[in-house]
């Protein structure tokens, strides 16, 4: 008799179990694409830094650079929009990935930002946006360490702050954020 | 007359009722599946151009709303125009071609098309010969990225052939026009480490390894210069191709891919590199190559290979000692060769004029050594050989003081070369050493009796005797 409901139990509990485990494994799998494709970001940032110190024929390669970097944040952001419509808006993992992909985005945008209006209001939203994924966290997305090393010619930095900063972009864009709120 | 008329308006109908007009979107779309098949994309083209047309009208039929309907009629249409830009080579085809698969995409973003269209524009680049458009490469990497999630974030068959293309392409582009620089070809090196790193996701095959290992090495030497890695690279090739067929033409292209990768070189050892191997080059058609221009060959030789003596000179730290070694190599040999050329080439008319030449080729190596004489500025492989030759040219020319100098320095450097004191000569010695020293010792007689040297020969001969019974033995039995 036992054994009857053992089974009976199990059949009911398999399927469902099934399931989460394999919401589960997708969910690792997904976390691991963003993370693979935040790395992708950062990478293809760091080349496009090396290339505006060293050449001065670079306009159409600063664009190219500019829209594969966009295709790998715009890939970010649909894995973080699925990932929200599964868990909910509460991971701040995925959050914290999406905010700085956006940064990333935003600051390359900027490079070109004097050349062409449009890539200011580009970089402006995408600031905006980053923000307000990371809005009501403990620690801002700005002073939080970076999970990786950021080069730029021979200077580290492990902060998005200090990279703000130094590229004498954050007022523009704070005060261009302040503007669109008010 | 008027039969004649009504027969024409039933011909003209029939055609038009044939080509498809006046018939639905979803009678047009099946025929346009099965004339696909068939290969015939005039056809196609023009089905697909009449079902745009009826859904731009102000009532279109139901399919003209159904995205899966719509991409694949700009798919199809695409595709065809394509097929039909690969027979005729026409530009506005390919153009057509990539307006008609973007559409696709705008309506529903197959990875496949994006990948397509980017081939497409690439593709168009080449042809153009507008190496700063780089869309198409952007484009490609979005459909292969596309691909590669939608298959569960795995490299499958498919997806490492685009890889295979999309590098090739790439490494096409940045060559792209040949003669100048568009782009600094930066965006297109790193485009084929994300490539080649993407494919090592996967297990490769030995050949499959071997692809992408070289195209990452060619797309980060010589600082990610792929440009320049890309023309040495194809230099390299010819050069082979120019050695087994040594003509004027395959010598060109040779010559025309190196002096790119020279032009393109980022790091002064590439520089030095390029330079020397261009002088091995040019000695080599002089040498072996067919209706050769001796003098012409020779000099371009002896300039590439001044030329990367003196980038030796200013940046010896970045120079390996096997390049350094090769460089002074090729640059005697240019030399050496030189002076050999305009010492040969000597008629009665301007045999004066003819020495001075090659001895004025010849100084170019030679530095005072301290103590009233001259010495090369180098050792090299055959350095000893150039001092034998120009004691000749001094000898004819009548110069005691450079005649000698040089017997003298040659005979010093055989021995030095062959690590033998004087008094060993008397002594057990191999017989090819016998022989080679002979020559040199004969050489030096000559001079000595030309310009009267008697204490000279008085010491010369014991020893030349000695080598002419060694090197006689040697053809003898080989014995010593």
């Amino acid at each position: 008799m036992r054994g009857k409901v053992i089974l009976v139990g199990l059949l009911l509990v398999v399927p469902f179990a099934r399931d989460i485990l394999a919401q589960s494994l997708i969910k690792t799998k997904f976390e691991q694409q963003m993370v693979d494709y935040e790395n992708d970001v950062v990478r293809c940032y760091n080349e496009m830094q090396k290339f505006l110190e060293q050449e001065d024929r670079n306009l159409a390669e600063m664009i190219a650079f500019e829209n594969l970097l966009s295709i790998y944040v715009d890939r970010i952001l649909e894995i973080y929009s699925t990932m929200e419509r599964l868990a909910g808006s509460s991971l701040e993992t995925y959050r914290g990935v999406a905010a700085r992909a956006l940064i990333f985005r935003s600051l390359t945008y900027l490079e070109r930002s004097k050349q062409e209006k449009q890539n200011f209001e580009k970089a402006v939203a995408d600031y905006k946006y980053a923000l307000q994924l990371y809005k009501g966290t403990s620690i801002p997305i700005m002073n939080k360490k970076l999970p990786y090393e950021v080069w730029i010619g021979r200077k580290l930095y492990t902060r998005l702050a200090d990279l703000l900063d130094d590229k004498n972009k954050a007022f523009n864009l704070l005060n261009s954020v302040q503007d669109i709120n008010q | 007359m008027k039969k004649f008329g009504l027969s024409l308006v039933i011909v003209y109908w029939i055609s038009f009722v044939s080509l498809g007009f006046g018939q639905d979107v979803r009678t047009l779309y099946d025929k346009v599946r099965k004339e696909y098949e068939a290969n015939n994309f005039a056809t196609v083209v023009n089905l697909c151009k009449q079902i745009i047309e009826r859904c731009e009208q102000n009532y279109p039929d139901a399919e003209c709303r159904y995205t899966d309907v719509m991409k694949n009629v700009y798919r199809y249409k695409g595709f065809s125009e394509f097929r039909i830009y690969t027979q005729e080579q026409n530009m506005d085809q390919l153009e057509e071609a990539i307006n008609s698969l973007i559409k696709s995409y705008e309506l529903y973003g197959d990875p496949e098309i994006s990948f397509n269209y980017g081939y497409m524009q690439s593709l168009r680049a080449i042809k153009l010969k507008n190496g700063r458009d780089l869309d198409g490469l952007v484009n490609a990497w979005r459909g292969i990225l596309g691909i590669y999630a939608r298959d569960e974030w795995t490299v499958s068959n498919d997806l490492l052939n685009k890889l295979k293309i999309f590098i090739q392409q790439a490494v096409e582009i940045s060559i792209t026009p040949p003669d100048s620089a568009l782009t600094t070809g930066r965006f297109t090196s790193f485009m084929i480490r994300l490539a080649c790193d993407l494919a090592q996701k996967r297990t490769l095959s030995r050949d499959d390894s071997v692809f992408f290992n070289v195209y990452y090495r060619r797309a980060i030497d010589d600082e990610f210069n792929l440009r320049g890695n890309e023309w040495r690279a194809r230099g390299f090739e010819a050069e082979q191709i120019f050695k087994a067929n040594p003509y004027d033409s395959t010598y060109r292209i040779c010559r025309g891919y190196l002096e790119l990768a020279l032009r393109f070189a980022k790091s002064t050892q590439r520089k030095a590199e390029m330079l020397k191997e261009l002088t091995k080059v040019a000695l080599y058609m002089e040498k072996e190559g067919r209706n050769s221009r001796r003098e012409t060959e020779l000099q371009y030789a002896r300039e590439k290979a001044s030329q990367a003596y003196t980038i030796l000179q200013e940046h010896r730290s970045d120079i390996p000692r096997e390049l350094e070694n090769e460089i002074k190599k090729v640059y005697g040999n240019a030399i050496f060769r030189l002076v050999d050329y305009y010492f040969s080439i000597t008629t009665s008319k301007d045999r004066m004029n003819s020495f001075l030449h090659a001895r004025r080729i010849g100084e170019e190596l030679l530095v005072p050594d301290g103590q009233g004489g001259l010495k090369q500025k180098f050792q090299w492989e055959g350095y000893e050989d150039l001092y034998l030759k120009l004691s000749d040219v001094g000898y004819e020319l009548g110069d005691e003081k450079f005649a000698v100098d040089m017997v003298d320095k040659a005979w010093k450097a055989v021995l030095d070369i062959n690590h033998i004191q004087l008094p060993q000569i008397y002594g057990p010695l191999p017989p090819q050493t016998a022989k080679e020293l002979l020559q040199f010792a004969q050489v030096y007689q000559q001079i000595a009796e030309r310009f009267g040297l008697q204490s000279v020969l008085h010491w010369l001969r014991p020893i030349i005797k000695t080598l002419s019974q060694k090197s006689f033995y040697t053809t003898k039995g080989g014995g010593y």
